[in-house]
């Protein structure tokens, strides 16, 4: 932050209450004699006497600033100025426009003359045309009556039992009258009626052209009219924006030009006072930059001089004590836990050594696997649990583990249980073992020899054994030499959980 | 340590890295060591045990030094050794680390039963030389606020040559 503070031209004994103080007097003293320079007011600046206290005066200097920027005359007129160049372009514009598509639709009235003529003349050609029709249609009206009349005296003469030869208009006797009439028909009539048709056509073409190019007359004098209109128009709008009434003998577009020089040279003029303005208010901003950086560095230090308040407390100096006595417990209870891992090997390694040949004998006679003649046993302590942990072996000093079946491992767990379980002294607080369902993975040889060990066991303690083999029950009912007690547990609910009956 | 010390500390350490900002440190320690009154203070750049320091009343510290950002130091087999050797010339071994961060101090801890691993700080706490510590911290916050410009500039070569002033013995690479 000091860094930032040495880009901003700030000096180091400046770096403190008295300095940022000083900077905002400075501020009020130039933000008074700016507005006054400009003729506006400014709102009361109150520089506190504690740099804590500052907030309230960045935040309406920061306000004076930018409402001074906006406010001063010279940017008010320019914005006049702005305002005005806008409306007079877009004047400007709007009557090019227009002046162009007036030229436009005038030359192509005056193309349309040349080519085709005045509407009057095309008026007087299409009275003409309408005569011409007129005077055909009569000759056409004429023909057909005489065509029409030896029409039907042909198709009276064709009729059965109608004498040939008479005429049925005047009754005179013509010798072969059809034959006569069908020619003249072909001859005269026929010929006489198409060539009138044909030129009647011709002359209804030649007046719809002539319709169509008064059409285009019309139209094209229409569009002149309109645009010339709206011409008018513009000159109103000119008019208006320049205070003046814009006649015949004004040119708009010169009127608006000298404007808008008028209003350009009155910009370049204004733009250089506002820019001067503008850099004296954008030198206080900077001001009150420097404020808001003096401002937080103080805070910073403040914050420091409180963090460091809480290092130097009674309290943090008791949490302090505590994260001792504390990392002193830890270290005590690791101590105890070493202490304890190593009684514990020392008494597993203990009983090992004294069951360890109880155990053989045990294993031995429950799995009578031909391949171990005996085991042994290795206590070691597991480095990641810092808890024993057992290893077997068997006559040849080879792990036992990997090469017993699920029975011998069985009777590997019941061995060892039941041999420690055995021995004599304090080790062995309790003057009975419980088996829970110790015939799982066993053969029928396997659980006959386990009653017998159990047989044995029986001398040392008492035996609690639960099971489901009905064939473990028969044999433990049947070989076992001492006094028993059998008890069903059945009917068992969630609620009561079961029934126990002495058998 | 101050608010200021961990600030010049940490723009050393975001200039130099790690590796740099310990030898760094290890050097404002024997600064501090001197400040502190002791007569023979040796700093090695090179292998071996990075700071002795020997005072008037007879107490003699061989002082290795541990810097890190995490909660933690690795202890090693080799730091054991150089300590356990400087053990049988009379010195009493010390593993002094420093924790960059905002609420950190130095932890000096008496190292004679410590053994290699990585160690959580917090453990060392149960052997701590509160004493030496206190004589110690203040005065390497002195250390640091007189020699930070100059470190910022030029690093060991600077504070190697404040060290020989002050009449440090000075092993280098």
């Amino acid at each position: 932050m000091r860094d930032k503070a040495n880009e901003k031209e700030l000096k180091e004994d400046q770096l403190n209450e008295i300095g940022v103080l000083g900077i905002a007097n400075e501020v009020k003293e130039q933000l008074q004699e700016f507005a006054s320079e400009v003729g506006l007011g400014i709102a009361e600046l109150q520089v506190p006497e504690q740099w804590k206290e500052l907030q309230q005066f960045q935040k309406v200097a920061n306000e004076e600033i930018k409402r001074l920027r906006s406010e001063m005359p010279s940017v008010k007129e320019q914005e006049g100025l702005f305002k005005s160049r806008t409306q007079f372009t877009q004047l400007k514009t709007e009557y090019e426009r227009k002046k162009s598509e007036s030229r436009s639709t005038e030359t192509e009235l005056k193309k349309f003359i040349e080519e085709n003529g005045t509407g009057d003349l095309l008026n007087q050609a299409k009275s003409e045309m309408e005569k011409q029709i007129s005077e055909k249609e009569k000759e056409m009206n004429e023909a057909n009556a005489k065509a029409t009349a030896v029409s039907k005296a042909m198709d009276y003469l064709r009729l059965e039992g109608v004498d040939k030869d008479i005429c049925p208009v005047c009754s005179k006797e013509t010798t072969d009258l059809l034959v006569h009439l069908e020619k003249e028909w072909e001859e005269k009539y026929k010929e006489q009626v198409g060539r009138i048709q044909e030129q009647i056509d011709e002359l209804r073409s030649r007046l719809k052209d002539i319709e169509s190019l008064l059409n285009q007359c019309k139209k094209l004098r229409e569009r002149d009219g309109i645009v010339k209109e709206e011409i008018k128009e513009v000159n109103k709008k000119i008019g208006e924006a320049l205070g003046r009434e814009i006649t015949e003998k004004d040119d708009p577009l010169v009127l608006l030009n000298n404007q808008l020089d008028r209003v350009e040279k009155g910009l370049n003029k204004l733009e250089q006072a506002v820019e001067s303005k503008q850099k004296t208010l954008n030198g206080i901003a900077n001001l009150l930059e420097q404020i808001q950086l003096i401002v937080n560095i103080l805070n910073l230090e403040e914050k420091k001089r409180i963090v460091e308040q809480i290092q130097q407390s009674p309290e943090y100096l008791r949490i302090e004590e505590l994260k001792d006595q504390m990392a002193i417990l830890i270290d005590d209870v690791e101590k105890i836990k070493q202490a304890i891992s190593e009684a514990s090997h020392k008494e597993a390694q203990q009983k090992v050594f004294s069951a360890g040949e109880v155990i053989d004998n045990y294993f031995r006679r429950i799995a009578n696997n031909p391949s171990v003649n005996k085991i042994g046993f290795l206590v070691s302590v597991d480095s990641k649990t810092t808890r024993n942990s057992y290893e077997f072996k068997d006559q040849n000093g080879e792990d036992l583990t990997p090469i017993l079946s699920q029975g011998d491992l069985n009777a590997m767990a019941l061995s060892v249980f039941l041999g420690m379980a055995c021995l004599k002294g304090a080790t062995q607080q309790f003057g009975f073992i419980m088996l829970d369902d110790p015939s799982q993975s066993l053969g029928s040889e396997h659980k006959e020899r386990l009653v017998a060990v159990l047989d044995e066991v029986l001398n040392e303690r008492m035996v609690i054994l639960s099971s489901m083999d009905k064939e473990l029950q028969d044999l433990v009912l049947s070989k076992i030499t001492k006094a028993k007690t059998k008890y069903i547990f059945a009917d068992w609910t969630p609620e009561t959980g079961p029934e126990v009956k002495k058998e | 340590m101050k608010t200021e010390t961990y600030e010049q500390l940490k723009n050393l350490h975001d200039n130099y890295g790690p590796q740099e900002f310990g030898k760094l440190c290890q050097k404002f320690l024997a600064v501090a060591f001197q400040m502190a009154g002791y007569s023979h203070i040796v700093e090695r750049g090179v292998q071996g045990v990075d700071v002795d320091a020997a005072g008037k009343k007879g107490e003699k510290y061989a002082v290795e030094v541990k810097t890190t950002v995490t909660k933690s130091v690795n202890f090693e087999q080799k730091d054991v050794d150089g300590l356990q050797k400087r053990k049988e010339d009379g010195y009493q071994p010390v593993l002094a680390v420093l924790r960059l961060d905002r609420f950190s101090d130095w932890i000096f801890a008496k190292s004679d039963t410590i053994k290699s691993g990585s160690l959580y700080i917090d453990s060392l706490r149960v052997y701590r030389l509160r004493e030496l510590e206190g004589r110690i911290c203040l005065l390497f916050d002195k250390a640091v606020k007189e020699h930070f410009g100059g470190t910022m500039r030029e690093a060991q070569r600077y504070l190697d040559k404040v060290l020989r002033q002050k009449g440090i013995e000075v092993y280098r690479h």
